[in-house]
């Protein structure tokens, strides 16, 4: 729906003028919806099979309408089509807004704004799959911690940094679309990384890096980080760096396992 | 984006293989138009969600997702 509908030029122009938010299982509420969501969905009429709902609520957050965005309970029901996907949904959108008196948008496309950190790095993960839930990119921030500066100052000469110290950087990078993974799927980090000098005012971070999952056949996700970082003095200005690495996927209809190969770009914020 | 070039630019001229890193960083990053999700007005939380609405007079269009046995983040795309 992500790389979808909801990035469907028709549904983008559609939703102009409105907040658009989501409510999401976090690690705190697994098993639990919050009563007014179920509200919602009673009111709406929507039935379980579908775990997606969506709701056009008014600025006092009554409902308007409720619906699936898809006519059946997976996206299947329109063959994974981009298009029809996001043709249907502006459908949907638009029998709700109908009868509604919408506040006036400004034409011109609205510029994409990415969420960000007021200080800390910003992490594109994409994995090369034909899953489209997949493909579309994960965008995640990491908060920096007083220790980081330590971890990462300059360095006079080459030397070690555990994995384990970069642990907020490796969090957030596992793979999208798996379900029973979450913050904190990774129970162990591995690997070596290093960083020297490499110029009067930059350093490379580098080195090969095991992410191995808590799950019962310990998935680990292997691959390699390195990272270009920009001092002022010693401290670490601003960084820019890649984490390339194999998901061994296990496919549990066929049995096996297949790699799935994962990229994610790293840059520090603010720039 | 000038900040970003001037960055790049920085450490491309100090190498010691900076500028091969910093290629493989553009590469990486998506382009705008795997991106084009983030041109709604998006407030990842409901309740200040709900907030803005009341403030700004604007309607809410919210997608829950009610898969209760994992961790879904429609904002971030960890779903």
């Amino acid at each position: 729906m992500r790389g979808g509908s909801l990035s469907h030029p028709e549904v983008i122009e559609a939703l102009k003028p409105f907040i658009v938010t989501s409510w999401y299982v976090s690690n705190a509420d697994f098993g639990e919806m919050p009563a007014e969501l179920l509200r919602l969905q009673r009111e709406a009429g929507l039935r379980h099979e579908g775990n997606i709902g969506c709701f056009v609520l008014d600025e006092k957050a009554r409902l308007v309408r409720g619906f699936h965005p898809w006519p059946g309970p997976t996206p299947n029901s329109l063959g994974f089509d981009k298009d029809r996907m996001g043709r249907h949904l502006r459908a949907e959108i638009d029998k709700a807004t109908k009868e509604m008196k919408l506040p006036e948008v400004k034409k011109e496309e609205r510029p994409i704004k990415l969420p960000d950190v007021e200080r800390g790095v910003r992490i594109f993960l994409k994995l090369d799959s034909r899953t489209a839930s997949f493909r579309t990119p994960v965008v995640e921030t990491v908060p920096s911690k007083p220790v980081d500066a330590q971890v990462l100052a300059w360095p006079r000469e080459e030397r070690e940094i555990p994995v384990e110290k970069l642990k907020a950087w490796f969090d957030p990078i596992f793979p999208p679309g798996v379900m029973d993974q979450g913050p904190g799927t990774y129970a162990r980090f591995g690997g070596r990384l290093t960083i020297k000098p490499a110029g009067p005012r930059a350093a490379v971070l580098s080195g090969d890096v095991e992410l191995v999952m808590g799950d019962r056949g310990a998935t680990a996700i292997r691959g390699r980080l390195e990272v270009a970082l920009a001092y002022e003095a010693d401290a670490m200005k601003s960084l820019r760096g890649v984490f390339e690495g194999n998901y061994p996927k296990r496919d549990p209809m066929r049995g096996g396992v297949h790699d799935i190969r994962m990229t994610a770009a790293i840059e520090s914020r603010p720039d | 984006m000038r900040t970003l070039l001037a960055l790049a630019g920085f450490l491309a001229v100090q190498d010691g293989g900076t500028a091969k890193i910093l290629e493989k960083y553009s590469a990486a990053r998506p382009a705008e138009r795997e991106l084009a999700f983030f041109r709604h007005d998006w407030e990842p939380s409901y309740e200040k969600a709900k907030e803005r609405a009341a403030r700004e007079g604007r309607p809410i269009f919210l997608v829950a997702i009610s898969n209760l046995n994992g961790y879904d983040n429609l904002y971030t795309g960890h779903c």
